[in-house]
């Protein structure tokens, strides 16, 4: 087993809980995301694609399983932004949250899950989306202004 | 603000771990395009036996996680006890209710419904038996499987044992399975009233299966390798 291998498994072991339920937002549901993030790392261990360590490994492997997301679609040869829509999995556990979500573009939901589902650092998400690291940052902290005020109107009004 | 969003989001966040690195070292050495075939195989299946029925992961052979390991050693714990207070409990049930090598817990089947998707667990026991689960949904917070599970000696006078179920959580199908003890059968033909059979191979000595809930099943019938009919177990009268 070679290094990359290894950081590859080690990478699944830490983190497939994380990459699943990040994925299940554009997916659907939790047993999509799971076929297309075993299909993700697969093709990540597979001898003709190299990890060339220009990018953080978890980035490099969320984008293949994205990918092979999409393929499950007929969407994997459209830019990312006309076909990623991620979404709260469950919305009905949390109404509030999930309206809140909602006002918020693709692209910031995004951001959000793969931070806070698939712990993701401000590196990995920039290689992710490929955006820089500073979009990253500002679109968080929009999203959280965001989010929370929505949060605490819905609080409010309860 | 964002202990709020993190609380917010982390109480949505489903804590089911099932992941199976093996199985993922086994797809990296298939040819790609694994995902596209599913899809065809599904939509396939779909059309030629509705209302569901499709093949969605090659689980056969890949450890069980956590959650249905903890499963099997729950279930132990509870037949031993069950045991420790049955003083007349014959030989027979001892070698039935035989603890679970909770670490061979293996998946056998994995098939695509339209409610979700249904998987059948099993384990050998102690004794040469086997126990199994049929899964049909997990508690979103816990990931304890929802399901039934049962556990034979792995020796029966009957080629095929058969039952049919209903869950909750995949209200709309019928689910059905076989457990297979001659090993000659490679596959059962369920044989429904008014309808094509339904076609199941048989994996690790069991066949899984769903109907639409309205179907009436006439029989069973184990075929081998070759096609030949093998056993047949007529339901009901």
């Amino acid at each position: 087993m070679d290094t990359s291998e290894r950081a590859i498994e080690h990478l699944y072991r830490e983190r497939y809980v994380g990459f699943r339920n990040a994925l299940a937002t554009v997916t659907g549901s939790y047993d999509t995301a799971r076929d297309a993030v075993q299909e993700g790392f697969a093709r990540a261990l597979a001898p003709r694609r190299q990890f060339r360590g220009d990018a953080p490994i978890g980035a490099w492997v969320w984008r293949i399983a994205l990918r092979a997301a999409l393929e499950t679609r007929g969407q994997a040869e459209l830019p990312l932004d006309e076909t990623v829509d991620p979404q709260l999995v469950e919305p009905e556990r949390n109404p509030a949250l999930a309206t809140a979500l909602a006002t918020l573009s693709p692209r910031r939901r995004l951001v959000v899950f793969l931070h806070y589902y698939a712990d993701f650092s401000y590196a990995d998400i920039a290689a992710a989306c490929d955006v820089s690291e500073g979009t990253v940052a500002a679109t968080l902290a929009q999203a959280r202004a965001a989010l929370a005020a929505a949060l605490q109107t819905e609080g409010a009004t309860r | 603000m964002t202990d709020l969003l993190a609380r917010e989001l982390t109480a949505t966040a489903n804590p089911l771990d099932d992941s199976d690195w093996l199985a993922i070292r086994r797809r990296a050495r298939r040819p790609r395009r694994r995902l596209g075939l599913l899809a065809a195989a599904a939509a396939l299946a779909l059309f030629v036996v509705a209302p569901g029925f499709g093949l969605i992961d090659l689980i056969e052979g890949s450890p069980a996680p956590p959650a249905i390991t903890t499963y099997f050693a729950t279930e132990n714990a509870h037949r031993q006890e069950f045991l420790a207070h049955a003083p007349a409990a014959t030989d027979a049930m001892r070698i039935r209710f035989s603890p679970t090598i909770v670490g061979g817990a293996r998946g056998v089947a994995a098939i695509d419904t339209a409610d979700g998707p249904i998987y059948l667990w099993a384990a050998p026991t102690e004794d040469g038996g086997q126990c199994w689960l049929i899964q049909a949904g997990a508690d979103p917070s816990t990931g304890r499987p929802y399901g039934s599970g049962a556990c034979d000696d792995g020796d029966s006078d009957t080629p095929i044992v058969s039952d049919t179920g209903w869950t909750l959580e995949r209200p709309s199908v019928e689910i059905v399975h076989a457990r297979v003890h001659d090993d000659a059968i490679a596959r059962v033909e369920v044989e429904v009233e008014g309808a094509e059979p339904l076609v199941l191979p048989v994996s690790s000595g069991h066949a899984l299966g769903t109907l639409s809930k309205d179907a009436r099943v006439v029989a069973y019938v184990g075929r081998d390798a070759d096609g030949n009919v093998v056993a047949r177990e007529a339901v009901g009268g």
